[in-house]
């Protein structure tokens, strides 16, 4: 027992240094924030030679009137509707995958997954020209509809994947009890679902928010530019680029990123009780 | 008895209501620019002129004289073989030490995913190349350990491997799911296994492993699908170079597709990334079936 | 009242001239007709005036996508404000970004007709646009009545935006290669008079080895591989042959075998003799030298670059630095440099309102206070007047004048076109990194690269 004991803070002091060691990139761009451009490209050390902000300041304001705190309200215009219809509408479909046996399921499975197996960047003309045929373009509906429509194949298979791990018997008995399929899907299935579905969102979460590809192509407006975007604006081979400003940027905009991550894992990591279910 | 069994199948037939969103998206949002880039494939499309049928031709030229296109085949595979089992163990290993009580770890978990937040910015790609540079923090601590300094980024042998560093760096979303997957593990079979006086690697071999495999072969063939496809991190720091030895399939598509306006032939690189990843997806389910474990016993 | 009259007049006239090759619905064409002569007319005589004659306009929404960093930005917008201060009916919405995936979106709608109506266009993609066959664009000497293009040099304009007999694009400033060292350092290691000199290409090697010879941490020039094969491989050959590398009209090479042999010889030259570091240290800045450590530390005396990034360059390492003249070798049949433009400004066909669009570019162009505002935003200006301004306000100091002056010293022939579309530029470079790395021969590397040109030159024919 004193054996495992001295093994469990060798551990704890291993996955301690290994993360700070993983931290370091992270640590170097935050101090990043406060050099010049010459202190971040012609020197080696650490710290900057003074703690200024002027990067926080001047990267907030943004570029021709238009603000950080614009862009943070479009990114999340965007990204919470997206995330609330992601995660309803893939488990959803996750759902009839995982829990029912109907005619062509294997083939039409095998068919969302492969959605996923085209590259993205033979597709992306004739999906403008799609939705632009539908009128979406300076809209945020190309972001809305895929999230409404269940179109994510990699959170239905990993919903589904999470599903089948959780015994059938569960949702089964809740049937034979005289609850419809919905019912049983929300009553004993959710609840039980929850970390899975808390990844999904936070997953979602994350990659909307980081994604330039997207709002790049189908958003014009200045004033409709989310963060993944304006955090560009100032990067041009013709100019000099303020870095500190580009870092600082980035930086704060992560933030929310973090702070989700920290209080959400609560969710995600809770153990639940299925002891004694299965088998 | 019958009956029983025949209301069972008109109960199943609902999955297709369940389904029925994604079914539409699929035929609305998806299906025709699928047809589309299919049907160009076989074109010399270049966006700006209409299609011309032309056979079989891109895929012939793709084969058998684009001297770039086996090289980034190559380059691809090295790519996806080092950076899926990367990534994959990395995040089992750390998801594993995370999946713990200790004071701070909610922290640490946090710290071990932010690599995977900050990932695609424009700042890491930068300061991944500073990191790496002759007069790097590498070269330093390597010095300090008197070993020779490497060109890591300008040297054909090591610009590869430093970019797969870098994706496997953020192991972080594999992280997530087997940490919520490890969770979901009953205490009872370890407890179980205890009893029969296992060991810990008999219990992580028999126990964990099982348990957590749906969530480890989602990520297998999912890390799989995007490795294949991959550009982004080698066109922020290498643009493929130095002498194309960071050639991603992807990058070369993508190239093809925009600077060259050859989307025909970007078409049919893609629909033999497509083919690859197929094949590869399908080899998986079938490698995995009976060695996955799920509580549904395979009933799918 | 009389000059009320006689600008009712001239506008109808105008419009009457205007509507052959006008847009839109007759009636809107003749309302926005009547709007830009008028303006045009007061704006000359008496701009006071101007607002209370503008009566009864409908509202005009324009778009202008263009790239670039903050101060181009800043600068664009205020130019953009002042125009619509002026013309209140004129709405332009900026679409600004990063050069990153512009390319890519500017040609998702080009293909789904969603462009702006006013855009930035990067020279290296117009031909691929012009050659479709598709008409994108409008042709600037069709509105010469509403934008007037006389401040521009006409040779310039020939050059630069002149496709088929059309002139689709607008330059945006003057550009070109730039040679440039650092003048301290050049005066302690004795090499400043030869710098400042004339040079040809074997004396920059001499140079090199010089300074390489001085202090082994030291090299003469860095250099990446695009710019290896528009500031070394092109302009050498040029000379040389007197030929450009691609004959568009026949579509074949410019040059033989043994003269892309010698050219590529001498690049091996530049690294073997210590002028340029190996291109393993520099190819990992490749597109982004002035983040080298090596260049900011000033390890590396001087720079192949353009003029556009001839000051972010400088002000990366914060030295002092002058132009250099281009190298010429002796008896060259051609200068093999010229001067050419960064970008180009284009309207797009699908616009509903070019007449207005027009109106601002021509203001854009050739407004003093515009041209104050925009400074060297893109460049030099190209046009006269902003050339003026720029002069005035003392914005034409600087590295990034005197890159362009020394640019504009040569009359090479154009090599707009084949020579420059993106897949052959990337076999060049390829190329030239394959000898550089000393993984082939030079003549090795030209055996291969001859294949895929040939390839290349087929697919065009």
């Amino acid at each position: 027992m004193k054996k495992n004991k001295i093994g469990h803070y060798i551990a704890n002091i291993i996955i301690t240094v290994a993360g700070v060691l993983m931290l370091f990139p992270i640590l170097w761009m935050f101090l990043a924030t406060f050099k010049t451009n010459e202190e971040i490209f012609g020197s080696l050390k650490l710290l900057p030679n003074s703690f200024d902000f002027s990067g926080y300041i001047e990267g907030w304001k943004g570029t021709a009137g238009i603000t950080y705190s614009t862009y943070f309200i479009n990114t999340f215009l965007i990204v919470i509707p997206v995330v609330i219809f992601t995660v309803a509408s893939c488990s959803l479909v996750a759902y009839g995958f995982a829990r029912f046996k109907f005619p062509g399921k294997k083939p039409l499975f095998m068919l969302l997954i492969s959605t996923l197996m085209l590259p993205n960047a033979v597709i992306m003309i004739p999906r403008y020209a799609l939705f632009n045929s539908f009128g979406w373009v300076n809209t945020y509906m190309p972001f809305y509809a895929p999230a409404v429509l269940g179109t994510y194949p990699f959170f239905v298979f990993m919903l589904v994947q999470f599903m089948r791990g959780l015994p059938k018997e569960l949702d089964e008995s809740a049937y034979i009890d005289g609850c419809g399929s919905f019912q049983a899907f929300v009553q004993i299935l959710i609840p039980l679902m929850k970390p899975a579905l808390f990844s999904a969102g936070l997953f979602q979460f994350i990659w909307t928010y980081n994604d330039y590809l997207n709002p790049l192509l189908y958003i014009n407006s200045a004033k409709k530019y989310t963060i993944s975007l304006a955090l560009k604006l100032s990067i041009d081979a013709e100019s000099v680029i303020p870095w500190n400003k580009v870092m600082a940027m980035a930086f704060v905009s992560n933030i929310p990123l973090i702070i989700l991550f920290f209080s959400a894992q609560k969710y995600f990591v809770e153990g639940i009780a299925t002891q004694g279910l299965k088998g | 008895m019958k009956n029983k069994i025949s209301s069972h199948d008109r109960r199943q037939l609902k999955g297709y209501i369940y389904i029925l969103p994604w079914l539409i998206g699929f035929l609305v949002l998806q299906l025709i620019p699928f047809i589309q880039s299919f049907y160009y494939s076989f074109t010399d499309y270049s966006i700006m002129s209409s299609p011309k049928f032309s056979g079989l031709k891109n895929y012939i030229t793709l084969f058998t004289v684009d001297p770039e296109f086996w090289n980034s085949f190559k380059v691809t595979w090295i790519y996806t073989l080092y950076t899926v089992p990367g990534k994959i163990i990395m995040a089992l290993i750390v998801a594993m030490l995370m999946n713990r009580d200790m004071k701070g770890i909610n922290g640490l978990r946090t710290i071990y995913y932010i690599p995977s937040l900050f990932g695609g910015s424009v700042a890491i790609c930068i300061l991944w190349r500073l990191m790496f540079m002759d007069t790097g923090v590498i070269n330093g601590i390597l010095g300090a350990f008197g070993l020779p300094k490497l060109q890591w980024l300008g040297n054909t042998k090591t610009a590869l491997p430093t970019i797969c560093m870098m994706e496997i760096w953020q192991f972080g979303s594999s992280m997530v799911m087997m940490l919520a997957a490890l969770k979901n593990v009953p205490k009872d079979l370890y407890e179980a296994a205890d009893l029969d006086g296992a060991g810990a690697w008999d219990k992580f071999k028999n126990v964990t492993i099982p348990q957590i495999s749906p969530i480890i072969f989602f990520n297998v063939i999912m890390q799989t699908n995007n490795a294949l496809q991959a550009f982004t991190n080698a066109f922020v720091i290498t643009k493929g170079g130095p002498l194309k030895s960071t050639y991603l399939l992807g990058m070369k598509l993508y190239q093809e597709a925009f600077s060259y306006y050859k989307m025909g032939y970007a078409s049919a690189i893609s629909w033999v990334i497509f083919a690859t990843i197929m094949v590869v997806t399908l080899l998986l389910f079938r490698y995995s079936s009976g060695k996955v474990y799920y509580s549904d016993a395979g009933d799918f | 009242m009389k000059k009320k009259i006689v600008s009712i007049l001239m506008a109808s006239i105008l419009a009457t001239m205007g509507t052959a090759c006008g847009t839109g619905t007759p009636a809107a064409t003749d309302e926005s007709q009547n709007t830009s002569t008028t303006s045009q007319v007061t704006a000359a005589n008496d701009a006071a005036t101007q607002s209370s004659e503008n009566v009864d306009q409908s509202p005009v929404t324009l778009r202008f996508m263009w790239w670039g960093g903050d101060e181009r930005a800043e600068a664009t917008i205020a130019v953009i404000n002042k125009f619509q201060e002026k013309y209140p009916y004129i709405t332009i919405e900026p679409e600004y970004g990063s050069s990153d995936g512009y390319q890519e979106k500017l040609t998702a709608q080009l293909s789904a007709g969603t462009e702006a109506d006013i855009i930035q266009m990067g020279v290296g993609w117009m031909p691929g646009f012009v050659s479709s066959g598709a008409d994108y664009f409008e042709d600037f000497n069709d509105y010469s009545d509403v934008i007037d293009l006389s401040n521009f040099e006409a040779e310039f304009l020939e050059n630069n935006g002149y496709f088929d007999g059309h002139q689709y694009g607008l330059p945006t400033g003057l550009a070109g290669t730039a040679l440039i060292y650092n003048s301290d350092a050049a005066n302690e290691l004795g090499i400043a008079e030869d710098m400042a000199g004339d040079l040809d290409w074997n004396k920059i090697v001499e140079i090199g080895k010089k300074v390489h010879e001085a202090d082994s941490n030291k090299y003469l020039l860095t250099i990446d591989s695009t710019m290896m094969t528009t500031a070394v491989l092109r302009p050498y050959l040029l000379q040389l042959t007197g030929n450009t590398f691609f004959i568009d009209e026949t579509c074949e090479m410019g040059f033989t075998r043994d003269q892309l042999v010698e050219t590529l010889s001498y690049i091996k030259s530049l690294y073997d003799n210590g002028v340029i570091a190996s291109a393993s240290s520099t190819e990992s800045y490749n597109e982004s030298l002035q983040t080298d450590p090596n260049w900011i530390n000033g390890s590396y005396l001087g720079m192949f670059c353009y003029t556009s990034t001839a000051e972010p360059a400088v002000k990366a390492s914060g030295l002092n630095y002058a132009a250099a003249n281009l190298p010429v070798m002796e008896g060259a049949k051609d200068d093999g440099f010229y001067c050419n433009c960064p970008q180009y400004l284009v309207v797009s066909k699908k616009s509903e309102h070019v007449k207005e669009a027009m109106m601002f570019l021509d203001y854009f162009y050739n407004d003093e206070e515009a041209a104050a505002i925009l400074g060297t935003v893109r460049s030099v200006p190209p046009t006269s007047v902003g050339q003026k301004v720029c002069a005035e306000n003392g914005l034409l100091d600087g590295i990034a004048k005197e890159t362009v002056d020394v640019c504009q010293k040569y009359n090479g022939t154009y090599e707009m076109g084949l020579s420059t579309e993106e897949e052959p530029m990337a076999i060049m470079s390829d190329m030239i990194m394959q000898v550089a790395y000393g993984e082939k021969t030079p003549e090795k590397a030209a055996d291969d690269a001859i294949i895929l040109f040939q390839n290349y030159l087929d697919s065009k024919k």
